[in-house]
């Protein structure tokens, strides 16, 4: 049957590919039609504009779930909301842009602009990113959603890191929970194994496991010993002196030292958030929520948070922006303005920040005493200052799981890092020609 | 009296192997469900707590208030009766030509079919999602049933098949002579022969459909027609996820499925003398 | 020579074949819906992973350029190609045996009228009706080195007395997966095999013990040959399942750590959608599908070689 169907379709001259789906389509069509339509008769969507986020939480449901109908009613129109998650984000929005089905307005990280960007099917916002608008938001990352010269996304949501440290297993290994000293990495890398020595729980969370938080949470080692991921020309360097260093320093808290949780090669970002939130962690990098996450549970021990730990060429803090994008397949593309505008109401982007736990975008959110205030939110405000984004590569997801790739190995103890990131290097050349 | 011993000590053992199988296949389970019943935090102690130190419904009443979980059930079935029905009206008629018939290009049916299975849904879903649109199908029950369907009739074609060729002949031929209809030999003398087939075609069909997320995920926008699994994974939070209101969601849709598995095992077992026939 | 004959022929052969047709319309007209459904809704998508196999097709660009066999070859050309193929068949072989073993000791155990019977065969179902990715997440919990169950009995066994992280260890994460996936996989086998051994008549049995036949021999002589086919369906079917399953592995360990639970559909989906090379990932498809196929022709033949009808 299928030896038939691929013949007929070789001898006809129109396109192949165009026939087979309209012949499919017919079929299924058909077979829609002998079973009687289900939904009676709702086929596409009849929203007058969709709006797609990744990773709806309960905590952020209700924004949504009210403010969504406010716009409905305050515009008369309806609203259809769909919510995916993070791992199936990117190919969801990729095969329904393909499909001719795209949203109206999605959220989308700015490093996955220029995936998009190649494929037209983003809308450039320069119109609507500039005067007073475009103002209200951090400079920085207003210019991360620019690409090729153009805005593609308004600035949305965004994250950085700091430090955390669990003040009563500092003070049971005889440290000084108030002033830790934890300004270098080498100081972390002390009280680790201060720790490990006079405590029981683990003095250091270390993310290991294949995932791509892998990589973020080790670039802040790679950076602050001067190393790069990719040069000017946009060739990977992943390989230099620094780097060695940096990944050696990694695998050595383990292999070396043994401060970590046992068995990193397990262990994903989210992991050791867990167990630091839980006290059974002595220190961790991690975003603002999780100190959110502590105070709101019925934890009881002490934490304190400080900025990363330097480097011998500096401190950096992984910078992740995620936008507001209005896609090109829209035929409401002024509803879709409406509706950013809408939601960039500063009470509205208030209770987003404060609800979410994405630092705010907006400087007058931002400043409010809520977050300069609060002993969980200034450090990360502060830590602004150490920004550093990802570099913005179409095929990053490639890239970084090839870094991810050489920190295993290395922290298996499979290569040494050395080995380990020139491998990783020599596929990258050849991976970016 | 030593028949009787012997049968006792037989017992036994079935039971003593019985018991020990479900202590391996409920552990897994155990975990899932004393997880939903303990306070949040003692979710992620270490050591973990095997017995929950208090057991509570808290995450129950926050599943019950907070989310559709009836919706979701509801679509779960609506979805998975649908694709048992459009599985079975193909895969019967199908399965009864190749058991009964010698005919050219039978081998090769049914080896295309399995050809279905044999590339992995994740990349043909990229075409499968142009074949959707196209359709018109885009955002309706039916975009999720007629892909489910399309990768449980492989199975069922070669189960039914199979039970079918052990149904003797000689049992249509006298029906025939005694003046039915084909349809009604199907559906009075084959389909009730073939009871413990067909309900173990109808539980696979409807386990696949009620599990699927990809299609859900993929055809799906509308959240008033996601089945469990998509409301299960709709909790997945970019920083938090709510593992135990994960759980609690996946516990509550096992409940309307035990509901059915115990009543096909009435069927099952009323079948059963029926079923046992064999050349 | 054969040409001349079939030249000959030809008229014979066109009427023999519209008879055949004829005679057969019934069986034909019976299949028809089953192939349209499958041919419309499947074979545009299996077209299209074929056509794009032979393209570079990248993500950040609507231009798809023709490459020929270059994927194949490539893949064909890397060392990680051939650890992919040694860790898939290792996740298949182990998995299919350890689903039909555990599925058939449940099914054998079943079978016999027992009080509370429908007791253990509702209960046997569970995990069958939770959905994969939520198993797979239970599991990665159970072996979790700090919070797993796991370890947690084994410590209050005095087994070990630190949290052993057996994903986290390249020697051990395979087997941690294969594990979830044989429980998630046992209940199909065993309802199929329990219909199967439902449908062998009693009277078998009964002769057999009249002639003495121990229990073994019941199992070895009677019960396993009159379930050939349909362990054989079972087992076909459960190799290819296996073959392209993904939720498991992927919630589980998305192939690490350091690949070694990486079988070839997690690099399908590493490969053509993370990261964005469709045409590549579509060729590893293609590869998959053929060994796959050659498989199940194999495995065909050597069944009915032993005297069964198909």
């Amino acid at each position: 049957m299928f030896e038939d169907e691929r013949e007929r379709s070789e001898t006809g001259s129109i396109d192949r590919r165009r026939m087979l789906q309209t012949l499919g389509a017919g079929g299924a069509v058909v077979v829609a039609g002998c079973l009687g339509d289900l939904d009676g008769g709702s086929n596409e969507s009849d929203a007058d504009i969709q709006l797609l986020t990744m990773g709806v939480g309960d905590n952020i449901e209700g924004f949504f779930d009210e403010n969504n109908t406010a716009f409905e009613e305050e515009h008369d129109v309806s609203l259809e909301f769909t919510s995916v998650t993070w791992d199936n984000a990117k190919q969801t929005v990729n095969n329904r842009v393909d499909g001719g089905q795209a949203p109206d307005v999605a959220r989308w990280p700015a490093r996955w602009i220029p995936q998009l960007v190649g494929k037209d099917a983003l809308e450039p916002l320069d119109d609507l990113m500039q005067g007073e608008f475009y103002e209200q938001f951090y400079e920085g990352m207003a210019e991360g959603c620019k690409y090729e010269g153009s805005y593609y996304g308004v600035p949305w949501a965004s994250s950085n890191k700091c430090l955390f440290y669990n003040k009563d297993v500092f003070e049971a290994a005889g440290l000084d929970p108030e002033n830790p000293g934890l300004d270098t990495w080498d100081d972390m890398l002390d009280a680790a194994t201060t720790i490990t020595n006079n405590a029981d729980t683990p003095a250091l969370g270390l993310a290991g496991a294949e995932a791509i938080e892998t990589g973020s949470q080790y670039y802040h080692y790679h950076w602050s010993h001067g190393a790069d991921l990719i040069d000017e020309e946009g060739q990977p360097v992943v390989n230099s002196e620094a780097g060695v260093q940096a990944l050696t320093f990694y695998t050595d808290l383990h292999q070396e030292h043994g401060v970590t949780q046992s068995s990193p090669l397990s262990s994903t970002r989210q992991d050791i958030r867990q167990l630091f939130e839980n006290g059974s962690l002595g220190m961790v990098i991690a975003h603002v929520y999780a100190g959110l996450n502590i105070q709101e549970g019925d934890a009881d021990f002490d934490f304190g948070i400080v900025q990363v730990p330097k480097g011998p060429e500096g401190r950096y803090s992984l910078n992740t922006v995620d936008t507001l994008a209005v896609l090109s397949q829209s035929d409401a593309k002024e509803l879709a303005h409406d509706l950013i505008e809408f939601y960039y109401d500063e009470e509205r982007r208030f209770q987003y920040s404060s609800n979410k736990g994405f630092m705010p975008v907006v400087q007058s959110v931002g400043e409010r005493d809520h977050f300069t205030e609060s002993k969980v939110w200034a450090p990360f405000i502060e830590a602004g200052q150490y920004a550093r984004a990802r570099p913005k590569l179409s095929n990053f997801s490639e890239f970084n799981n090839r870094v991810v790739l050489a920190i295993q190995e290395a922290l298996g103890g499979q290569k040494t890092p050395k080995e380990a990131l020139d491998s990783a290097q020599s596929e990258l050349e050849e991976m970016m020609g | 009296m030593a028949g009787r011993n012997r049968s006792t000590l037989r017992t036994v053992r079935v039971y003593g192997v019985l018991l020990a199988l479900l202590g391996i296949m409920m552990f897994p389970f155990y975990v899932m469900l004393t997880s939903t019943l303990k306070p949040e935090n003692e979710l992620f102690s270490s050591p973990v707590t095997l017995v929950p130190s208090e057991l509570t419904i808290e995450a129950f009443l926050s599943v019950w208030g907070q989310t559709d979980v009836l919706l979701w059930v509801a679509n779960s079935f609506l979805i998975s009766l649908g694709t048992v029905v459009l599985t079975l009206v193909l895969a019967i008629p199908a399965a009864y030509s190749c058991a009964r018939n010698d005919f050219v290009g039978k081998r090769s049916f049914l080896l295309s079919v399995l050809v279905v299975q044999m590339f992995a849904p994740v990349v043909l879903i990229v075409g499968l999602f142009d074949v959707i649109t196209q359709a018109g199908l885009f955002n309706t029950y039916l975009a999720v049933i007629i892909p489910a369907a399309a990768f449980t009739l492989p199975f069922n074609i070669w189960m039914l098949y199979g039970y079918f060729k052990t149904i003797p002949v000689s049992l249509e031929e006298s029906a025939r002579i005694d003046g039915a209809s084909q349809l009604q030999i199907l559906t009075k003398i084959v389909l009730p022969l073939t009871k413990p087939a067909l309900v173990a075609s109808i539980t696979y069909t409807f386990l696949y459909a009620w599990n699927r997320l990809l299609f859900v995920l993929t055809f799906l926008t509308d959240s008033a027609k996601y089945n469990v699994p998509r409301g299960v994974f709709s909790m997945v939070g970019a920083l938090q996820t709510d593992w135990q209101m994960m759980l609690t969601v996946s516990v509550i849709g096992i409940v309307p499925l035990l509901i059915l598995f115990a009543f096909l095992e009435e069927y099952i077992v009323s079948g059963l003398t029926a079923g046992a026939v064999k050349e | 020579m054969g040409t001349v004959e079939r030249d000959t022929d030809r008229p014979t052969r066109i009427w023999r074949g519209a008879t055949h047709l004829y005679h057969n319309r019934w069986a034909y007209l019976l299949i028809a819906p089953a192939v349209v459904f499958l041919v419309s809704v499947v074979g545009y998508p299996i077209v299209e992973t074929f056509r794009l196999s032979l393209y570079q097709s990248p993500a950040d660009s609507p231009i798809e350029t023709y490459v020929g066999l270059a994927h194949y070859a490539a893949i064909l050309d890397s060392d990680v190609f051939y650890q992919l193929l040694w860790q898939t068949g290792r996740w298949v072989v182990l998995g299919v045996a350890g689903k039909t073993l555990l599925g058939l000791l449940i099914a054998v155990h079943l079978k016999g009228d027992i009080r509370g019977r429908k007791f253990f065969r509702t209960a046997f179902l569970i995990p069958w009706g939770i959905p994969y990715a939520i198993s797979a997440v239970v599991f990665r919990w159970i072996e979790h080195p700090q919070y797993g169950a796991l370890n947690a009995i084994l410590m209050k066994l005095g087994v070990i007395d630190q949290g052993i992280g057996i994903l986290g260890n390249p020697e051990t994460a395979w087997i941690g997966v294969v594990v979830a996936d044989i429980w998630i996989g046992t209940p199909f086998m065993a309802i199929i095999l329990l219909a199967g051994l439902q449908s062998i008549p009693e009277e078998l049995y009964e002769a057999a013990s009249i002639d003495g036949a121990r229990r073994w021999e019941q199992f070895r002589y009677i019960t396993l040959p009159q379930l050939k086919s349909v362990i054989f369906i079972a087992t076909l079917l459960s190799t290819i399942w296996t073959f392209v399953s993904f939720d498991v592995i992927w919630t589980m360990t998305r192939g690490g750590p350091i690949n070694t639970t990486s079988t070839l559909v997690i690099q399908i989906y590493q490969v053509g959608l993370e990261n964005g090379d469709l045409g590549r990932g579509a060729a590893y498809s293609v590869i998959g599908f053929l060994f796959l196929l050659v498989f199940a022709v194999s495995y065909l033949r050597v069944y009915t070689r032993g005297g069964d009808e198909l």
